[in-house]
């Protein structure tokens, strides 16, 4: 298989007990652990990882309630072929009380504030309750994600632990397709990174379909609350 | 039966509410609307005969908050609340998509939070096909809006049907909307030209005028929507009773008001058509020429 000539059964291996020596840490200290996902088809090999280590831990999902149908969709197979221990976080502000002073939503005028009504606010009290945060970022998406540590501080006293962090786009092909690991139904049409309809393009260069145009390519979740 | 209703004051609504109520099996309506239409015949008029209870609530389809805490115990959804086309301008495409996409989304999500709900019914639209290209569509036709807001409806549904899985849902495709009640729109084209013709002696007609359109009489709307709940379905469905031209309803129109003047607007403009398959056995051709005179006995005045 072609996967073998560039990850290693070994390599995957390592990179997994990696993982799991970190989580058998944190746990050992009476850490309150959860991950957070996206269930775009480059989250799912960490999803995959961590209910063969934790199956329990609690996956939280931040219902932005702009998704692409197909994404919740997607959400939902996931969660139930890996019987995920799923969470879903909503914002605290309706939508009807989310638009602009001409009434249109945020994402047509502010799509910071509209983040971060929509995601940042609706994760914070979680990060108030647990001690790690497990994310699936990765340092080749973008210069942001480059500059991450590993493990480092997130706000509200939590640690961010990001086990994906060194991984790349082909390592993650490959291990979906170790796995056999399903895409999400958008991939084939472009979108190899999902997020929010409204701020999301059909582009087959990762991430760049992500607020196309605007000088953006963070949600917030991973800059404003990383601790400065 | 508690049946939930999204923009119930609306005019499908005012028929839809009017034979539920009279319905055995059902025990309560709550209709859940906005008012962001001007009229409110809704609430006027003789006392309700119905049994049912009835109960109001102000509030948007944009507010999760409002429609989950509402929602709760119902057993029934159904979904009307829209921005509707409005012919000849898509001026404000961001409200077909706020409403119609993402207010659609909000209910999915609030409905997937209700356990008491069984029943999700969604009023599409047959504007989802876009142009039937001459030939007479069904369900299994691609879809392919032409417009902001039939593709804001076919995101809506979408939404709807991701919870096929979960729950009953019915995606009902409406053809154009046309009869009397007192809620009645005057941007569907029949009522248009009706009280036009009725009112000031002349129609326009925009385009070649050979542009077909379904449609689908208001009360006969209402009973096909109460059909889908007493029958507990599943599904993708067009609602639709007749296929005519914009020409064949001028005919119908002048039959009722000879003296009315025809304006022709645009007359180089080829307009897309959309016709639907239509089971012969529930339309007859004299039947529509019926509906439109008993359209006509409710104007109050005749000029």
């Amino acid at each position: 298989m072609r996967w073998r000539m560039n990850m290693s059964n070994t390599q995957i291996k390592k990179e997994i007990n990696v993982i799991k020596s970190d989580l058998e840490l944190f746990r050992s200290t009476g850490k309150k652990l959860f991950v957070s996902s996206s269930f775009q088809t480059h989250s799912i090999p960490l999803l995959h990882i961590l209910k063969c280590i934790y199956p329990s831990i609690p996956v939280y999902f931040i219902d932005t309630g702009f998704h692409f149908s197909e994404t919740l969709s997607f959400r939902d197979e996931i969660v139930d072929l890996f019987r995920l221990n799923l969470e879903i976080l909503t914002s605290p502000i309706s939508k009807v009380h989310q638009k602009d002073s001409n009434g249109r939503f945020y994402f047509c005028s502010d799509s910071e504030y509209c983040c971060h009504i929509n995601k940042i606010l609706p994760l914070e009290p979680i990060l108030k309750e647990k001690d790690v945060w497990i994310t699936g970022v990765r340092s080749d998406q973008n210069f942001n994600r480059k500059t991450m540590k590993r493990i480092m501080p997130g706000v509200h006293n939590t640690l961010r632990y990001h086990p994906m962090l060194n991984w790349n786009s082909k390592m993650i092909w490959e291990y979906r397709d170790l796995y056999n690991l399903p895409p999400h139904p958008l991939e084939s049409a472009g979108y190899l990174s999902v997020g929010c309809s409204p701020c999301t393009m059909s582009s087959f260069d990762d991430r760049s379909g992500r607020w196309s145009g605007q000088n953006k390519d963070e949600c917030g979740l991973h800059v404003d609350l990383v601790k400065k | 039966m508690k049946i939930f209703i999204t923009g119930g004051c609306g005019y499908v609504g005012y028929s839809l509410v009017k034979n539920l109520s009279q319905c055995d099996f059902v025990d309560s309506i709550t209709i859940y609307d906005n008012l962001s239409r001007p009229s409110i015949n809704f609430f006027f008029g003789q006392p309700n005969e119905g049994l049912a209870n009835i109960r109001f609530i102000k509030g948007d389809l944009l507010d999760g908050y409002k429609i989950g805490r509402s929602l709760r115990g119902h057993d029934v959804v159904i979904h009307l609340a829209a921005k509707v086309s409005t012919p000849f301008s898509e001026s404000n495409i961001h409200e077909f998509d706020q409403v119609n996409n993402w207010g659609t989304a909000v209910l999915s999500s609030e409905v997937e939070r209700t356990p008491s709900v069984a029943h999700l019914i969604y009023l599409s639209s047959v504007s989802v096909y876009g142009n039937s290209n001459g030939i007479e569509l069904n369900v299994d036709s691609a879809v392919a809006p032409q417009s902001a807001y039939g593709q804001s409806k076919l995101k809506g549904e979408k939404h709807i049907m991701r919870l096929a899985n979960r729950l009953n849902v019915s995606v009902l495709r409406s053809a154009n909307v046309f009869g009397f009640n007192p809620s009645i729109r005057l941007d569907s084209v029949v009522n248009r030209f009706m009280f036009d013709a009725n009112y000031l002696g002349r129609i326009e007609v925009h385009g070649t005028g050979n542009q077909k359109r379904a449609f689908i009489y208001i009360q006969s709307l209402a009973e096909f929507i109460i059909y889908e709940i007493v029958k507990d379905g599943s599904g993708v469905r067009n609602l639709a009773q007749f296929n005519l031209s914009i020409n064949d309803l001028v005919d119908e129109v002048k039959a009722l008001y000879p003296a009315t003047s025809i304006f022709r607007l645009d007359q180089h403009l080829s307009m897309r058509s959309v016709a639907v398959q239509i089971d012969k056995n529930k339309s007859e051709g004299e039947e529509f020429t019926r509906l439109l005179l008993s359209f006509k006995e409710h104007f109050k005045y005749n000029l």
